[in-house]
């Protein structure tokens, strides 16, 4: 039984803040006991106290009868929880953060038995070849101090900084202001969005937006709906700059966007998205199939047009860029929906149940049918209709597509959901064929 | 917004040249690169130094390199036929560690010192790509070996360097 462990050798040198994991260390550890005691547990823990590892440790030497010294060789182990730090791919010129090489680890020392106390040790590990003797530092390690480089002629080199925060603006050359003026043939133009180096910002009533930038060449593009997207570049060269730029109008045309009827029966919406934002939008009258939109030109938008999938036909989304010549833009919905077959059996008391009607959610006829589903003397009815069945199934591998209920007079209502999984579907009769049984219980 | 920690600038210069970090507008530091010549056919090493840092060096194009070739093992083979079989044992493959001896000439005190990091680097890889780039995958990791090196001042403050540079092994072939 082990009464108490005390830390022998802890690997830190005097002044020293950091372990270089490169340099073999051993951790030192005394066990007074009595009896028997063959090992004792080291285990790792990370910065957020996460166990790592749990090893035994071996013993090292008796000191005397009831004292004896274990010994945990950590530095291998510890080569293993950092960073692999091999070196990563980088662009020339560029200046980005590197990985860091300290990384804090605590390790427990326990008894085996747990009597005695834990005995803890704190560490920062580091990356580094400092042998076991000199004294790494934090301070010496994480610092702007001047240094020389080696580098070769024509290659590239590495030079590396230190930031201590993270608030900090941090740069490799000074940073100047990029204002960019926004105007049209009539005056300023505000809330226009301005990109430059993967920033957006939007002009303000004076048509105005500034940008913090270090000397370089820098692509801008500035978007607003009713002018042309304009591209452009700065160049900042060791001082603030102010540019002016002028969008191009474009022309607010009439388009007439007409519906494929076959595809989108019955009175449907048009929706028209530019930049991802409903620039416009419709409906077409019932009998009719078209609709006009106001909307500006030579620009590309995405159309969207909601399709009745009574029809089969699936809703109408495509990018298309209206000209200033285009005056109708037809809409042909292409892809077929999936067809769906739910078979209800209905029956009581093992006899099949003639006349009894199927509706979703209550409401007859189901949506897509003219005239109430009834079951035929067999008991059996077929309802068949289309459904935008697209991707995965949701949690729990089906597709809900139906609120159905049963219902004949004398009898009570049943209800339940219609599901679909992928395997109903049938190659051979290209539907996605469900069975459902009901049994209906007399009142 | 920033990252604490260290940051990295990657670039090629062509003569000695200074390198500034501005914090907020300000300059806090700089960092000097001190540009060595090159010459054809020469050789670059890559290597982490005792603060994590990846640095380089350069050899003269006076390079050697050895090859040590061996066979892994023979084994038997079954005789049909004592009129046209050529041997009763099959090669199971051949290996081969390549050295390359490097050589740099007038390395100052100054890269000397700069230098210690490299004989006990972790990481340490040789540049084997045809010097239009420099990707990852133009580097292989090599391990070194040098004969005792002495430092001493001498007048002039400079002299010659060179070690082996050892390869991993490749060229296994394997013919059962």
């Amino acid at each position: 039984m082990i009464s108490s462990l005390n830390l022998i050798q802890d690997n830190k040198v005097v002044n020293s803040d950091l372990m270089a994991i490169h340099s073999p260390f051993i951790f030192l550890v005394d066990a007074i006991y009595t009896g028997e005691v063959l090992f004792i547990y080291c285990k790792i823990y990370n910065e957020s106290d996460q166990l790592l590892n749990t090893f035994k440790c071996i013993p090292y030497k008796d000191i005397t009868a009831t004292q004896r010294r274990f010994m945990f060789v950590a530095n291998s182990i510890l080569q293993g929880e950092m960073e692999g730090f091999e070196d990563f791919a980088q662009s020339v010129g560029s200046f980005v953060p590197v990985p860091d090489i300290t990384k804090k680890f605590k390790l427990v020392f326990s008894d085996p038995d747990d009597v005695a106390d834990d005995l803890e040790v704190e560490i920062m590990a580091c990356h580094g070849v400092k042998q076991f003797g000199s004294s790494p530092n934090m301070s010496e390690i994480y610092t702007n101090e001047s240094e020389t480089v080696t580098g070769v002629k024509g290659h590239p080199v590495y030079v590396y900084f230190y930031n201590d925060n993270a608030s900090n603006v941090i740069s490799l050359s000074d940073i100047y202001t990029a204002t960019l003026i926004v105007s049209d043939s009539s005056g300023f133009v505000n809330e226009s969005a301005v990109t430059i180096n993967g920033e957006t910002k939007e002009t303000d009533t004076g048509g105005e937006v500034s940008f913090q930038l270090e000397n370089g060449t820098w692509n801008y593009t500035i978007k607003k709906y009713g002018y042309a997207t304009y591209n452009g570049s700065i160049v900042i060269n060791n001082g603030n700059i102010t540019v002016n730029v002028t969008l191009t109008e474009l022309t607010l045309k009439t388009i007439t966007f007409t519906l494929d009827k076959l595809g989108f029966d019955g009175v449907r919406s048009v929706v028209i998205y530019w930049n991802g934002e409903i620039v416009a939008n419709g409906l077409t009258t019932y009998l009719g199939n078209t609709v006009d939109l106001d909307v500006y030109v030579t620009e590309t938008y995405t159309v969207f047009g909601e399709a009745n999938f009574c029809s089969g036909k699936a809703d109408y989304s495509e990018e298309n860029e209206l000209t200033a010549l285009d005056t109708v833009f037809n809409i042909v919905p292409y892809e077929d929906l999936p067809q769906l077959e739910f078979t209800f059996n209905v029956a009581s008391g093992g006899v099949d149940v003639e006349d009894a009607e199927i509706t979703s959610n209550g409401v007859s006829p189901i949506l897509c049918y003219s005239a109430a589903i009834l079951t035929n003397a067999s008991g059996i009815a077929i309802v068949d209709f289309f459904f935008p069945i697209v991707g995965t199934p949701p949690i729990g591998g089906s597709w809900s597509i139906m609120n159905y209920h049963v219902t004949k007079v004398g009898y009570s209502t049943v209800t339940g959901t219609g599901e679909v999984v992928l395997s109903d579907y049938n190659p051979v009769s290209g539907k996605y064929e469900v069975t459902i049984n009901i049994t209906l219980i007399p009142e | 917004m920033s990252t604490v920690g260290y940051y990295r600038y990657k670039a090629v210069f062509n003569s000695d040249s200074d390198v500034n970090l501005y914090i907020n507008q300000e300059i806090v530091a700089t960092k000097s690169v001190k540009v060595r010549p090159v010459c054809d056919e020469f050789k670059i090493i890559k290597y982490l130094n005792k603060d994590g840092q990846y640095r380089f060096f350069n050899f003269n194009r006076f390079w050697e390199s050895r090859d040590k070739p061996r066979e892994i093992g023979r084994a038997n083979k079954i005789i049909t036929s004592l009129l046209d079989t050529q041997s009763s044992s099959s090669s199971i493959g051949y290996k081969n560690d390549k050295t390359i001896t490097v050589y740099a000439d007038d390395v100052s005190q100054e890269e000397l010192i700069l230098l210690v990091d490299l004989w006990t680097s972790p990481r340490v890889y040789l540049y084997m790509g045809d010097g239009t780039t420099y990707d990852i995958s133009d580097w292989v990791e090599v391990s070194i070996k040098s004969k005792d090196n002495l430092n001493r001042i001498k007048k002039g403050g400079y002299q010659d360097l060179f070690m082996d540079i050892i390869l991993p092994e490749h060229y296994t072939i394997n013919m059962l």
